[in-house]
Parts: C-alpha cells; structure tokens; sequence
C-alpha cells in the first residue's frame, strides 16, 4: 500500500506535527513487558492517541488503513474505521476493494470478513433507505431468518441493482474459496450474502455452484454443507423433488467415492429431512458390497448397520438382527477398527430389540 | 491438594515420555521472548495467552510456577469501566478476553480483586435479540461468544440474572445443529469441532443437553480420528492436537470419550512435543506454541494420562477448582 511503500514514515509528514502519541502503558511492574519494534510502537503511540481523542479525520482513516495492514486482527481498529467511514461519508464501493486486497493478503482473518459484512450491510441499506433493513443494527447475525428486502417486492431496476450487488459478492467470495475451498469464514459470509437479500434468483445458481465445487473436489465437506443449506433454506424449503433430486446426486457421488463421509452424511442427512425412511437406500448399499472398492468402505456398513437396526425394529425380525450384527461386527475388526469400541456398542444395543419368537 | 487423574489409562510403552519439566520451562519462558514477531503480533491475545499457560501449568502440577500477585494486579488492569476485560492493557474489552480472565482469578481463587458485579453488567450487554451474544460492543456474533458468555457467567454463579433470557439462546445454539449432528458458528454454517464443543459446553452448563442426539454426534465426533491417532477438526481435514481437546471434552460431555482410540490419541499428541524447547506443537514436526500446548496437556489429563492433574471436560479449568466453587454436579 502506497503509506507502507513512501520513505518517510507518516508520522514525519508535517500533518502529523501536532499528534503526540501515547505510549503503551504496560503499568509499572508489567508481567509482560513488551519489546516492540520502533515502527510498530510508534505506529500504535499515534493510534492511541487518535483513539482517545476520537478524531474524526482523514489522517485518522489513513492511520486505521496502517494499523490494519500491521496487525489485521486488532479488532478496535476496524471499529474505529467503520465509524470514521461513516463519518466522512467515504465512498463504500472503493473500501470493498481494499477489502478484496485484504482478503487476498489475509484470507483467514475474521475481523476482515466482518468488515465486509457490515459495509455491504450499509450498502444494502443506502440503496433503499425507505426499506426497513435488518442490517443496520446488528449487522452480524450471521444468516438471520429475516432478509433485508422481499426481493419480489422490488421495481424492476432494484433488483437489477440488487442482482448486481449479489453477484460482485458472490463472485468476490468464490475467488477466495478458489484458493482455500474450505475457508469458513467466507462460507459464513456466503451464507449471510445469500439470506440478506431474500428469496432471488441467486440461490438457483448457488446449487449449480456447489455442483460445479463438487465436480472438482468430492471431499470439499463445505460444499455439501452449503448444497444441503442450499436445498433447505433457498427455494422454501424442501420438497419431494428436491429430494428425489438430491438423493440421485449423493448416490452418484458416493459410487465415485465410496469411503468419502461427506455425501453419505448428506445422504442420510436429505432423507430424514424429507421424511424418508434410511431403509430406502437399502439395494443402492448392499449393491455397493459388490464393488471392489466399495465394500472396504465404513460408510456402506455403517449404513447397513442403521437399516438393517431400523428393519429389526419395524419387524421384530431376528434375521436382520443378525445381519445388523455381521455389519457391526466387520466394522469393529475390520473395516473400521480405530472405532471398535463404538461399534462394539451399537452391537450390544442390537441385544436389546425386541423380535418375534 | 489437587486430585490428580483417579482412572489412569494404560499407556503403549512405546510412546514417547511426557516431558513435564520441560512444558512447566516452557511456558515459564514465554514472557522472555518479546524480541520475536509474533510476540507483539499476538498482543490482544495476551489475557487469553495467560490463561493457556497458567491451565496447563495447573494441570501439569505446578500452580506456583508463574507469579500470581503480578497476574492478579495485570489482569485488574485489563477491566475496563464497563465491565469487561481487554486482552491487554487498553486494549478494547472483548469476551474471550473477560472469559480469560475470569477463568484465571478463579484458578487462582481471586475474584476478589475485581469488580464481579460489572463484569455481569458487560456480559449481559452482549446477549442480542435472538439470544445470541456478541462478542464485544461492535456486534460479531459467533456460536464461542455465547459459550464464552455461559461459561463465565456460570463460573461467577450469576446465571440467574433478571436481565438474561437463556431459553432464547438455547433456541439459537439449537439453531446452530446440523444434519450430521454437529454444530456451526451460525445457523446454517459448517460443522466444526470447536463449534461443537462451544455448543454442546452451552448445553451443558444450560442443563438442555437433551437437544443433542448423542449417539449421532457421538459418531460424528469418533469419525474424526484419523489413522495415525490424531483428531480432525471436520471431514477431510488435516489431524491437528487442539482437536485432541473440542472433539474429547464434547465426547466427554455426551458420555461417550471411550469411542475413540485413546492409546493412540496419547501417542499423537505426546509425539507433537518439541523435545529441546519444550511445547506441544499443533502435529509432530511443527513448533511448538502455547495454545496447542495447553489443549495437548488438558487433552492427555481428560484421556486419563498419569500423573496430571485432571481437567473438567465443560470448563478447561482443573477439576478440584470446579469442584471448589461447587459446580462439579452440573454435568
Ligand atoms: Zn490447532
């Protein structure tokens, strides 16, 4: 950044002269006195001492912008920033793209992706000043129910702007997560931009997103996470096709990679959303232990295990007793015996149903 | 006297030696190390860095191995007017850091010199609407400020405050459960082992734990251990010791720690001590720091390992400190 890159130091440009900085106070006997490095001290000395005397200026922006590339987890001075933003009517669209290059020089810093929450918070808002907005309070709760607009709602050209907006984050976000596709909080901050702005056009692309993320990497685990927040939260809950739909997905991507937790966690996850029994998928498992790779898999017994348990149930069947137990007992010594110890239980639990004689 | 582990767990033979003297060093001499970087990168995280190295002296048995008085007098200079504490000398006042704090002086059985009532007043301020808490005044909410704000409020016995409503935030934590069981940060967001433990240590303390399908959440836990011992903190992630902590004291919590494979958890996290400076490292190989080293030792304590102090599973703190302030029957 340009401050960082000049020779002087800004504190020996002239239009600091008159800012005395106030030196940290570690108190007389400190415990953990601190060796700071001189432009760090110095730094931080004119920092307090804009804080003290809550100056709302341009030299105090600039200094938060210093601050903030020193020590981007240093959460008082982002607070500082947004309040002198907001002071100084500074043009938000310029701070997001500061945000972008912050984002790209600390992807896992979370005081940088609330700072773009709040700002596109406030970006929302002043679009459409008469909206009451949700944003403007407590800009942080994170997916709350209530969104911001009832996008249907709006005039043909505000959600066109709307649209816009949406789509520069998203795309913004989808670049962070190219480089780290598991970064939580930029699925938390998706997750925010997705709800804040109600029921759009936005989610049916976020389902071909999370697709497309899964096409590149089956394991990524935030990305089903985000299709099942996806399927369940976007187009007014789950319906029967949805399920059918997500189902025939998982079950696709579990012949690719059977031993991968995530989509038989989402699998079963779908089903008992929808109401669906796991007893359903009974053929596509015990079909998968003729497939050489497969029937190593954990998850193939795993949920053999639960339907022939919930079988045994229903039917009071001692034959799927047996079967429950075979599946519990090839877990725990073979395919899975890290874990032998929980297996071991849920085979005792078998002892306990109930079958007809 | 602090109750050392009662169950001990057998211990492989071939596992490498806890390296006690060399931990208590260790953290001693963290506060000499000020000419480094990240020393002064990590200055709000100060408080919190107290209570990390003075826990895991507790556990490993040396109470008096850091200088108390000079704690004490620090940490009152951290309380701010409104209540809360920054995680350093004027540093903005922030719940991880008040929890910190608290966790400290009760330790140290010290709450005496500060103000108790103010830091009620400072956590209250922070519940929101929908029963959340912030973590701090400028509004971020996240599923660990509200088990921050439960927990210290349990520890000063003050959750019978008139301005609370905690079955708001059991409603939210609620909220925060996922399809697999686990819990997220916010409603809708990624299982995460440390978001579970922050939840479920909610539950607890909140007497609501009858919202979690244990065995469900019990398997989702057990899943992350990996081969080679350690613990992950969500699917496909790398196996990492502070993981040894989330995913135990959540098992411990829902009664179902002997899931796992304890002998070779001990073995991970015993193999990601540096030898020569003492530490425990996030896996073997790496340096050591002392937030890893803390959750290596409370890790090892909860696992039964010989000759540590135990640990109480909701509250990181040791077991006879609970015990003493008289909350050990809630979990
Ligand atoms: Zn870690």
């Amino acid at each position: 950044m340009a401050e960082q890159k000049d020779d002087v130091p800004f504190y020996q440009k002239p239009e600091w002269a008159d800012v005395v900085p106030i030196p940290q106070d570690d108190g007389p006997n400190p415990l953990v006195p601190i060796a700071y490095t001189q432009e760090y001290s110095t730094t931080m000395g004119y920092f307090r001492a804009m804080c003290r005397a809550q100056e709302k200026s341009e030299r105090a922006l600039d200094l938060t912008k210093i601050v903030i590339e020193l020590i981007p987890s240093h959460f008082t001075v982002w607070y500082y920033r947004q309040q002198l933003l907001k002071e100084l009517n500074k043009d938000l669209k310029t701070e997001l793209e500061w945000i972008e290059w912050m984002v790209e020089e600390h992807p896992k810093s979370y005081q940088i992706w609330h700072h773009r929450q709040v700002i596109v918070g406030r970006i929302a808002q002043s679009l459409f000043p008469s909206t009451t907005t949700t944003s403007s309070s407590t800009p942080s709760t994170a997916q709350s129910a209530e969104a911001a607009f009832v996008f249907d709602d709006l005039s043909e050209s505000q959600k066109t702007t709307v649209q816009d907006l949406v789509k520069s984050e998203l795309e913004f976000i989808a670049e962070a997560l190219k480089d780290d596709t598991k970064n939580y909080h930029a699925w938390s901050y998706r997750q925010w931009v997705l709800a804040h702005f109600g029921q759009g056009p936005w989610w049916t692309g976020e389902l071909a997103y999370t697709e497309e993320l899964l096409e590149k990497d089956m394991r990524n685990n935030s990305a089903w996470n985000q299709r099942y927040f996806v399927v369940t939260n976007g187009f007014g809950g789950l319906t029967e096709e949805d399920v059918q739909r997500e189902v025939q997905f998982a079950k696709s991507r579990i012949e690719k990679t059977p031993s991968n937790e995530s989509p038989w966690v989402y699998l079963t996850g779908i089903l008992r959303k929808g109401n669906h029994s796991v007893t359903e998928i009974k053929e596509f498992c015990e079909g998968l232990l003729s497939v050489p790779r497969a029937n190593f898999s954990p998850f193939v017994h795993a949920t053999l295990l639960d339907i022939y348990e919930v079988e045994a149930k229903e039917q009071r069947s001692a034959a799927s007793v047996e079967k429950a137990k075979e599946e519990a007992i090839m877990l725990a010594e073979k395919v899975d015996s890290i874990r032998s110890k929980y297996w071991n239980w849920r085979k005792t639990q078998l002892l306990k149903i109930d079958v007809a004689a | 006297m602090s109750a050392l582990n009662e169950e001990t767990t057998v211990v492989d033979a071939s596992a490498p030696e806890l390296l006690l003297d060399q931990h208590v060093k260790y953290i001693q001499a963290l506060d000499t190390k000020k000419n480094d970087l990240e020393y002064w990168l990590t200055e709000h995280l100060r408080v919190n860095g107290l209570y990390w190295g003075s826990t895991a002296l507790h556990i490993l048995g040396h109470p008096d191995a850091l200088d108390q008085e000079q704690i004490v007098e620090y940490l009152v200079k951290c309380q701010h007017d409104n209540g809360g504490f920054g995680g350093h000398i004027d540093h903005d006042p922030h719940i991880l850091s008040t929890l910190s704090a608290v966790q400290i002086l009760i330790t140290y059985d010290r709450l005496d010199a500060i103000q108790v009532d103010k830091v009620v007043d400072y956590i209250a301020s922070l519940q929101n609407e929908d029963g959340s808490f912030s973590g701090d005044s400028w509004g971020e909410t996240d599923t660990r400020f509200i088990f921050c704000a439960i927990n210290c409020l349990s520890l000063l016995k003050k959750l019978d405050d008139k301005r609370l409503d905690l079955q708001k935030t059991i409603d939210y934590v609620v909220r925060c459960r996922n399809f697999d069981g686990g819990f997220g940060s916010s409603p809708g967001g990624e299982s995460h082992a440390a978001q579970v433990y922050v939840c479920v240590g909610t539950l607890t303390i909140l007497g609501a734990l009858h919202h979690v399908d244990a065995d469900q959440l019990g398997w989702w836990l057990s899943e992350r251990q990996l081969k080679n011992g350690g613990l992950n903190g969500r699917p496909e992630k790398l196996e990492d010791v502070c993981y040894s902590w989330w995913v135990l004291s959540s098992l411990s919590m829902l009664n179902r720690s002997h899931w796992i494979d304890a002998p070779k958890l001990i073995r991970f996290i015993l193999e990601a001590q540096d030898t020569e400076t003492g530490g425990i490292a996030d896996r073997p190989g790496n340096m050591p720091d002392v937030f890893h080293t803390v959750f290596g030792i409370a890790g090892l304590s909860l696992l039964g390992y010989p000759g540590l102090v135990a640990v109480d599973p909701v509250y990181c703190m040791p077991r006879h400190v609970i015990q003493r302030i008289g909350l050990v029957e809630k979990h």
